[in-house]
């Protein structure tokens, strides 16, 4: 189930980097331990996937430095931060970040693996997520000025008739635009036409009409 | 449109000016205002009264305020200011008032001002107790020590116990294979070992720091005993963002003294600055701890960015402390102060800071050793 994910683990205190280490090895996960968030850095390409298991006692960089780090590099990799008291402001802090987790030690092994089989599916949904919506841009951005136009007005809801009375263009030259969209979009249907649409144009540098 | 009627119908106290600064127009509440405060009968409707003359003319407690309310008007009629706002205070004899003034140019070739004021009290007020309820806080935060340990146990106990936890279910996990590895087996109960004398190492060390014992004299490095009293204090510090450094370290320098008993003095210390810092909530969350060695003995500062300590309150400071902490836990600066000078040495709070407080110390000096 995870063979391409890896649990990152940075804690800096050895025996709970080793002791954690092997835990997480024996429930079958492939673990890499990192001394320092820097370390981790270091070593950590955006396209790595899995989750990181944070665990500082006196950090030179706070949960939230790491999260904007990691984001900066362009990974949305899931965190959990082991944290031994419930100091408010810092699990505030790490949730504001985009933190999915956040548990206090000590804590029970079923618990702590539980959450780090959570987070590598997040990981999973994000990436699917992330992979999806870079082909729907790449469609997108194939679409003519005029077929962009019809798509947008098509998912308003518009029918052809509409759109070609509106645009002042004929109503068959309307259905050869919207048969070329649905074609380049690989939309199965309008129902997921509008989906796409809503991913491009909600989250886009694409003018809106 | 009746200007007088819209006017009138304003809850707070409205003059209109012209450009000589003379009253063209009040409003009903401004009159009832100056009924009701028994001023200038010429104020009470007051219309041609040259109102920055009457400003200036006021004497008694009242006239500075007024003088710099005559002054913004003035530069606002002259155009020189876009708008002018100032809050006063304005007491009856048995109760206390602020108003906010606040002045608008009209936009009218001819010139001239609306002033309004609004009776702000009530805020006043509520800034006022919220005031005084930090300084309460920030005081009584500074009489109180305890939490430095509990934050310790906390913290240091947390990494054995979870790491031993996680070696046990190692363990576990292993003898549920086909075919443990006997060797490996060993490796990983022999960490829950370690990991358990790790924890009882941290309780007796800190059984050793709460015992009320005999003095223990004997020469120690003053850098050992910092180091040992950072270290208690740094969960306490981490938990509330606040860093702790050591600046200017003495290296060699050796004083004879029960080492316990000085890193209690410093952990006490640190634990104050700590707590003012957090109930105060400034920018500079800081605690620098420095060492000065003289020729005879060394001084300990230990200065916070704290709100710092009134002169009133410096005064009663040892004294409280002396009634308020009798635990071993919450020592406060009376027992510090005992325990410094037990050793021979001094311990004063430095009454002119800038910034926070500023807590100092001396220690007797025995030789110096050359660093190791």
């Amino acid at each position: 189930m995870n063979d391409d994910q890896t649990v990152f683990l940075v804690d800096d205190d050895e025996a709970l980097r080793e002791s954690l280490g092997l835990l997480l090895a024996q429930a079958g996960l492939r673990v890499r331990a990192f001394n320092s968030a820097r370390a981790f850095l270091e070593a950590f390409a955006a396209e790595d996937s899995g989750c990181l298991v944070l665990d500082l006692r006196m950090p030179e960089m706070t949960g939230l430095d790491l999260q904007t780090a990691l984001l900066q590099k362009g990974s949305s990799l899931p965190v959990i931060f082991l944290s031994g008291y419930g100091d408010v402001p810092t699990t505030v802090r790490a949730i504001k970040g985009g933190a999915i987790d956040f548990l206090e030690k000590p804590v029970a092994n079923e618990i702590l693996i539980a959450h780090v089989r959570n987070a590598l599916l997040e990981d999973r949904r994000r990436r699917a997520e992330q992979a999806e919506a870079r082909m729907i841009h790449a469609s997108f951005d194939q679409l003519s000025p005029r077929e962009r136009e019809i798509l947008v007005l098509a998912t308003k809801g518009l029918t052809s008739k509409e759109i070609a009375r509106y645009l002042g263009i004929s109503f068959r030259t309307v259905e050869n635009h919207r048969a070329h969209v649905i074609e380049k979009m690989q939309a199965k249907n309008i129902a997921e036409l509008c989906r796409m649409a809503a991913i491009c144009l909600a989250t886009d540098q694409h003018p809106t009409l | 449109m009746d200007q007088q009627a819209i006017l009138d119908a304003l809850p707070a106290e409205v003059v209109v000016l012209n450009r000589t600064g003379h009253i063209v127009a009040v409003n009903e509440a401004w009159r009832r205002f100056a009924k009701e405060n028994g001023g200038n009968p010429a104020l009470s409707d007051g219309l041609g009264l040259d109102y920055v003359a009457a400003c200036r003319g006021l004497q008694g407690k009242d006239a500075a305020e007024a003088g710099a309310i005559a002054d913004g008007l003035v530069a606002l009629l002259s155009g020189r200011l876009p708008d002018f706002v100032r809050e006063y205070p304005c007491h009856a004899p048995d109760s206390q008032h602020w108003f906010a003034l606040r002045a608008a140019p009209l936009h009218d070739p001819a010139g001239g001002a609306v002033v309004v004021h609004l009776d702000i009290t009530e805020r006043k007020l509520a800034e006022q107790a919220l005031q005084q309820a930090r300084s309460q806080a920030a005081q009584a935060a500074r009489f109180n020590a305890v939490g430095v340990l509990a934050s310790a146990l906390i913290h240091e106990l947390s990494q054995p116990l979870s790491a031993a936890g996680f070696y046990s279910g190692t363990a576990v996990s292993l003898l549920e294979q086909a075919e443990p590895d006997p060797e490996q087996l060993s490796r990983v109960i022999h960490g829950v070992e370690e990991q358990i004398q790790r924890a009882a190492t941290i309780l007796q060390r800190l059984r050793e720091f709460l015992r009320r014992r005999e003095m223990r004299m004997r020469p120690v490095a003053i850098d050992e005993v910092v180091a040992h009293a950072m270290e208690l204090a740094q969960g306490f510090a981490a938990d509330r963002a606040v860093q702790i450094s050591y600046l200017l370290p003495a290296p060699g320098a050796v004083v004879m003294a029960d080492a316990v008993q000085i890193a209690q003095v410093l952990v006490n210390l640190v634990a104050n600055g700590i707590q003012a810092i957090d109930s105060a909530e400034p920018t500079r969350r800081k605690i620098d701890i420095r060492v000065d060695p003289r020729p005879r003995e060394i001084e300990v500062s230990v200065v916070d960015t704290g709100p710092g300590l009134s002169a009133e309150l410096q005064t009663q400071l040892f004294d409280i402390l002396a009634m308020a902490n009798g635990s071993g836990l919450g020592m406060g600066l009376a027992i510090s102060r005992d325990i410094v000078e037990a050793h021979g040495g001094k311990l004063w709070v430095d009454p002119d800071v800038i910034e926070g407080a500023s807590v100092h110390f001396t220690l007797p000096l025995t030789q110096t050793r050359e660093p190791e």
